[in-house]
């Protein structure tokens, strides 16, 4: 609202108040903003991705190199069994 | 409300579901004008009358008509306080702010004239004993031709300061407007009032005889008043209800500083901080024996007038008061300094978004009145005229 000609900011210079606290934005100083939703998922910004990253890596190295139970089903796999 | 209706909170109470939306409000609104309060005998002189105001639109302003007759006793004296300060304060509270509006009659004619720069007293003559001083006047009483201070007869008129009243019953019809809103146009401070989750009442206080009479005395009272609401409905637009920007309440405030003295007198602005923003910032000195007489805006009376804040930054004062006399009337197309006295700041006419004062960023505001001489009792009634952030507003 406060760009509207028609606002009491813009008409009298009374500077405009949070609408509902519930809406502010509370961040940090030096914080990075974060997309919504599954693009905030690939965010290299967000702490889920880099931690992705590294269990993708660790678990990857485990597949390619040993075996990995999952309930009743088995999988294994070896570069020397090929 | 129905339950389960969505709802938003609008100038800090839960009202229906609506959008703000200026350019559709404005394009689809009407204006409406009816009695909030019709006629009614006022309840006494030095008394309260209490009215609850009608909860429909978005309410702009009530007019207040008082009318009637006084009747005086023989030798009778009026003081200052008549006619306008008949009504001591108009008080109004809506929306969980009590007293947004707490001004002397008067007062509020002030900022009829303020507001409205096609509204002038020039013109209109009040004789020679209905101007305080008993002098004529023809500009500045702050009246229109339509308003009656007072008539039994051409020759007995009451007035301000009028002495050896003779016993007769005079005709009073006055009229007031109390503005909810900053401005008509635009409604900034508007009261949305289409909810059933507050009240809006307005007080009227009656002056008492003792401050209305010198001398002498009422042998009869028969005055009556109403209030006429200006009220702006709130349109469907496209399956929503629509209201324009109502983040801001609007409030006009007086206040008295007494034990003025002769130089400089710095008077502190109650009531300020973050959030608000100063639109105008005028009064009047009063001298005299209680309820005292104003003084006029002129050299004899009047050095520098200004406003002040944190250690002494002046940004605006003029060293001789008839210079802001002057300004005032370019302002307002009213000679105000002339018969009641008054001396006005203003920093919304020209442009508010530009000249209004941040009360956040302006510690110890405070006006600086510079007497020529020392008052007998001298009083200065003060207003200020603010916006502020309604607690949660659009």
């Amino acid at each position: 609202m406060s760009s509207h000609p028609l606002s009491t900011y813009a008409l009298t210079g009374l500077a405009p108040q949070e609408s509902n606290w519930t809406n502010a934005s509370h961040m940090e100083a030096g914080a990075t903003a974060i997309p919504d939703g599954f693009r905030g998922l690939l965010s290299p910004d967000n702490p889920l991705f880099v931690l992705g990253v590294v269990l993708g890596v660790t678990f990857g190295l485990v597949g390619v190199s040993g075996s990995v139970r999952l309930g009743k089903a088995r999988a294994s796999a070896s570069l020397d069994k090929a | 409300m129905a339950a389960g209706q969505p709802t938003v909170v609008l100038q800090g109470v839960e009202t229906p579901n609506v959008s703000v939306d200026p350019d559709s409000f404005f394009r689809y609104t009407r204006r409406l004008r009816f009695p909030m309060k019709s006629l009614a005998t006022i309840t006494g002189l030095g008394s309260t009358d209490s009215v609850a105001l009608r909860q429909t639109g978005v309410v702009s302003k009530l007019l207040v008509r008082v009318t009637g007759t006084v009747t005086t006793a023989a030798a009778s004296a009026t003081t200052s306080e008549w006619p306008y300060n008949l009504v001591k304060a108009f008080r109004v509270a809506a929306n969980g702010q009590s007293n947004l509006i707490n001004a002397r009659g008067l007062q509020c004619k002030m900022l009829n004239t303020m507001g409205n720069p096609a509204f002038t007293s020039k013109g209109v003559a009040r004789a020679a004993n209905q101007a305080v001083g008993a002098s004529a006047a023809s500009t500045g009483t702050l009246s229109l031709a339509a308003e009656d201070w007072g008539t039994f007869a051409a020759a007995n008129q009451m007035g301000p300061a009028v002495t050896a009243l003779t016993a007769n019953a005079y005709t009073v019809d006055l009229y007031y407007e109390i503005p909810l809103s900053f401005d008509d146009k635009t409604l900034v401070g508007a009261i949305y009032a289409q909810t059933n989750a507050t009240q809006l009442t307005l007080d009227i206080d009656w002056e008492s005889q003792a401050n209305l009479l010198s001398a002498g005395s009422f042998s009869a009272t028969n005055l009556q008043f109403q209030v006429l609401g200006e009220v702006f409905s709130i349109p469907n637009v496209g399956g929503r209800y629509v209201v324009p920007d109502l983040s801001a309440f609007h409030s006009l405030i007086g206040w008295q500083q007494t034990g003025l003295g002769q130089g400089d007198n710095e008077i502190l602005l109650p009531g300020t901080g973050v959030g608000r923003q100063l639109m105008r910032l005028y009064g009047q000195v009063y001298t005299g024996t209680a309820p005292g007489t104003p003084l006029v805006v002129n050299a004899t009376n009047f050095g520098q007038i200004g406003w002040r804040y944190g250690g002494n930054d002046t940004p605006e004062f003029v060293p001789i008061a008839t210079q802001l006399r002057y300004i005032n009337e370019l302002d307002y197309n009213d000679d105000i300094g002339r018969v009641w006295g008054f001396f006005a700041y203003d920093f919304a006419s020209a442009w508010a978004f530009r000249d209004s004062v941040d009360e956040g960023s302006t510690t110890d505001l405070r006006i600086v009145v510079n007497l020529v001489s020392a008052p007998t009792n001298g009083v200065a009634r003060l207003v200020q005229e603010t916006l502020f952030a309604a607690p949660v507003g659009a």
